[in-house]
């Protein structure tokens, strides 16, 4: 089988599905090259503006398509209507864990719905279960001793989301759109309705800030002595 | 570097969730470790969901249920949920061995909570066997000492050996932490650990041992391969 990371997925769902406008809009405007897949739209609008029209947007685009999935997994309708709501779920409370680097909007649904499947279609068994969805396809991201490199960028990562935390919500919001989810500046004033100077000028102080934080706390070194 | 990967069939069902808790396990500690199968197996995930998703559905409906009180039910509440996946991968647990305390992946911890005392085998040889999982296969933590090999032989069935500490090699090469080697019946082989080796261990039917006094244990019992498979076949 040869494996391949191009997908005609995003443009099946754009002939095929009627977006709502109102989601489409916050990126129709903006300068990005690859057209995003409606999916993804409404996972960033779901976590950047907690939009439950996105929400049912989503479960229109998705709903049939996973419990289609779900039933064929764990091979019973309440079961498979429960993954279908759980993933809805998981979408609104953990929407903002997508990452579009990463992988897919469709894929991330997937896995949310594959490990639902997996934790919920394993209930009904007699033995008992030594393992459980989290442990394994979360605990598979990276350990990575082949990469160390990698290993420890993933760490500095995680310190600097931490940091994030010395932000203004706004900040906040600008330099995670733009810093760790890679989205254009144009993307980020249309997505959040602000004027384009307003967000380089929120990213600059973000990000000044960020600096001086890091300065005076260091990435894993005490500077406290000096 | 690991150099005994989960062959691609596994790797898919792994993907699917469709493998058994055990192998679960182990191919997630492999994949922990593997940067080369990782990288496979999330092509898997996109290629099953592109594949899941662009069907069109006709056949299977969700049944009619108030979709507008589902959304509303979940919407009640702004909280979000903060999953922090960075560390969760790295978190381990500990098994201990003679005083000495090995960190294990966490993903092992309903294995190691069935795990009874560490006993002799032969020579350096150590087990620490696993009940009550269900499955059927007899699971065992083995750790081999410095020095200590186990006798040549060969499987009846599938032997699943996934390294968790240190390192043992047989004639195809050495292996480290995150190797999983998948053997079958055709296999003959005799490990041995210059530096002492924890290792988990799976096998769906008896060794069979080829040589030296070990052979002579065959016809009488079933050494690693307790009643405790027979008990969940």
């Amino acid at each position: 089988m040869v494996y391949y990371c191009g997908t005609p997925m995003q443009a099946l769902l754009a002939k095929n599905m009627s977006i709502d406008k109102s989601v489409t809009a916050a990126l129709a405007a903006a300068n990005d090259p690859a057209p995003e897949c409606p999916v993804a739209i409404c996972l960033l609008e779901i976590s950047v503006h907690r939009s439950k029209k996105a929400l049912e947007q989503l479960f229109t685009l998705m709903g049939n398509k996973i419990f289609h999935f779900a039933y064929k997994q764990v091979g019973d309708e309440s079961t498979a209507t429960e993954v279908v709501q759980d993933t809805m779920m998981a979408a609104w409370q953990k929407g903002h864990t997508y990452d579009k680097d990463k992988a897919k909007a469709t894929t991330w649904i997937y896995t949310i719905a594959r490990n639902l499947c997996y934790d919920l279609g394993r209930r009904k068994l007699a033995r008992p279960q030594l393992v459980c969805a989290d442990d394994i396809y979360e605990s598979a991201i990276s350990h990575d001793d082949d990469n160390p490199e990698i290993r420890s960028s993933a760490l500095d990562k995680d310190k600097i989301i931490g940091l994030l935390d010395s932000l203004s919500i706004e900040q906040r919001q600008i330099v995670t759109l733009v810093c760790l989810q890679d989205h254009t500046h144009n993307e980020v004033a249309q997505l959040l309705q602000l004027p384009l100077g307003t967000v380089k000028s929120r990213l600059r102080l973000g990000l000044e800030k960020l600096a001086n934080t890091l300065n005076s706390r260091g990435l894993g070194y005490d500077t406290s002595s000096s | 570097m690991t150099q005994a990967h989960p062959d691609h069939k596994i790797l898919h069902a792994f993907t699917l969730g469709q493998l058994d808790d055990l192998q679960m396990a182990m191919v997630t500690v492999h994949l922990s470790y593997c940067s080369t199968c990782k990288e496979q197996q999330a092509q898997m995930d996109s290629i099953e969901a592109d594949e899941c998703f662009a069907v069109t559905v006709d056949s299977a409906q969700l049944p009619e249920f108030d979709i507008k009180a589902m959304l509303g039910k979940i919407t009640a509440s702004d909280d979000i949920v903060e999953t922090s996946t960075a560390g969760k991968s790295t978190a381990t647990i500990q098994l201990e061995f003679k005083n000495k305390a090995f960190e294990i992946p966490k993903v092992l911890a309903g294995i190691v909570a069935r795990a009874g005392h560490w006993q002799s085998v032969i020579g350096n040889l150590w087990q620490k066997s696993v009940t009550n999982h269900g499955l059927g296969y007899q699971i065992d933590f083995i750790y081999m000492e410095a020095g200590g090999s186990t006798p040549k032989h060969t499987h009846r069935g599938t032997e699943y050996t996934l390294v968790l500490d240190g390192c043992f090699s047989d004639a195809s090469g050495d292996y480290h932490p995150g190797d999983l080697i998948v053997r079958t019946n055709q296999d003959e082989h005799t490990p041995w650990s210059d530096t002492g080796c924890l290792c988990l261990a799976a096998i769906d039917a008896p060794l069979h041992f080829t040589s030296g006094l070990a052979r002579l244990i065959n016809p009488f019992s079933n050494f690693f391969f307790k009643s405790e498979v027979h008990k969940t076949f």
